[in-house]
């Protein structure tokens, strides 16, 4: 190892072990060391027993291992490594830890739980530098807080129940699409998110304000259903939404009030774009 | 998953109480031409009045 490289390992690792000595002192768990430039290629998936069903679309340097007892889901022959894409295996009773290997974290991939569900019972701080796509959907004993999500573009953590923390926490690499539905612990006042350009569900969570973070073509698909959003803060948010150029977007806000302040902008959201609107379906609210 | 809606057409609409998770389903211009005066009743607005494509966002 030459000089340089020593000195950058060497700090790198300085700050790796201060960063998750103040983590612990806060009562945190420790990020994956990727998070903090260091080059490490090994993340691990704490499981339950059942399925685990995960997949990495990155074959540079791909292995997976699996503790001792795991079978296959769909031969039952027992299985302790593997290098595919995806690997649907069965991990014994009493769970165990699962590795996954990989030459890079960061570039245009995807780490997705597949058919894993509540076997999973890992921290969103395990997750190393992922900086595209992440999808735990559905993995409902993962814990976390939105300030130890990946610097990801997209993020579905749907009914992930236990995640917390607030919307403000959250990365501004998730620009493209973000799922939180069904997360009940989640909060934060919208007014503090920044623009998320495709898709928007907040559906079932604690948040509340409006979200004007909007503008020309960046106007997401929106669930907004069973929120704490204020009628006012929801003909702010329309409001914003119409001033908008894109057409054809849903805006769904299932049992959720809005005012006479917002008539006009759900008129013209609602119009047809042939008629000069932006031709939206807007759902659910009811007028107070 | 979200909850069912049972849509009610609001030409069909009697002015009745909706039954559970319905709602009202209206085109533009019947909100334009009154439906936007409609209180306490969930309403959902499709361009010309159609049943919303369930959108459920997939992954």
């Amino acid at each position: 190892m030459d000089l340089v490289t020593y000195t950058l390992a060497k700090k790198y690792t300085n700050n790796y072990v201060a960063g998750s000595y103040e983590r612990q002192m806060l009562g945190k768990p420790p990020l994956h060391p990727s998070r903090y430039g260091i080059n490490c290629k090994t993340m691990y998936f704490k499981m339950d027993a059942g399925r685990f069903n995960f997949s990495w679309d990155n074959p540079a340097g791909r292995l997976w291992t699996f503790p001792a007892g795991t079978v296959d889901y769909n031969t039952a022959e027992p299985i302790s490594t593997s290098t595919a894409e995806q690997p649907d295996v069965i991990i014994p009773e009493g769970g165990g830890v699962v590795s996954l290997t990989s030459d890079g974290w960061e570039g245009n991939y995807q780490l997705n739980r597949g058919a894993t569900k509540s076997e999973y019972v890992g921290d969103l701080a395990d997750i190393p530098l992922l900086t595209n796509y992440l999808q735990i959907e559905n993995c409902s004993l993962m814990t976390g807080n939105l300030a130890d999500a990946p610097p990801v573009k997209m993020l579905n953590a749907i009914r992930c129940v236990l995640l917390t923390g607030d919307i403000i926490d959250l990365p501004s690499s998730i620009a493209y699409v973000l799922y939180l539905q069904g997360c009940p612990l989640i909060t934060g006042n919208l007014s503090n998110l920044h623009n998320i350009r495709d898709v928007l569900q907040l559906s079932n969570t604690n948040i509340s304000g409006a979200y004007t973070n909007v503008s020309g073509n960046n106007a997401p698909n929106v669930w907004l259903n069973n929120t704490q959003i204020s009628a006012e803060d929801m003909d702010a948010t329309l409001i914003a939404f119409a001033q908008c150029t894109r057409t054809g977007g849903t805006f769904s806000a299932n049992n959720m009030t809005r005012t006479a302040t917002s008539d006009d902008a759900v008129a013209h959201l609602t119009t047809p774009v042939a008629e000069g609107g932006l031709g939206w379906t807007v759902s659910g609210l009811t007028k107070v | 998953m979200e909850e069912s809606i049972t849509y009610i057409k609001y030409a069909d609409w009697n002015n009745g109480e909706l039954p559970e998770n319905g709602c009202l389903l209206m085109s533009a211009q019947e909100f334009v031409e009154g439906g936007k005066n409609i209180a306490g009743v969930p309403i959902t607005i499709t361009p010309y009045g159609e049943e919303p494509e369930e959108t459920e966002p997939e992954f």
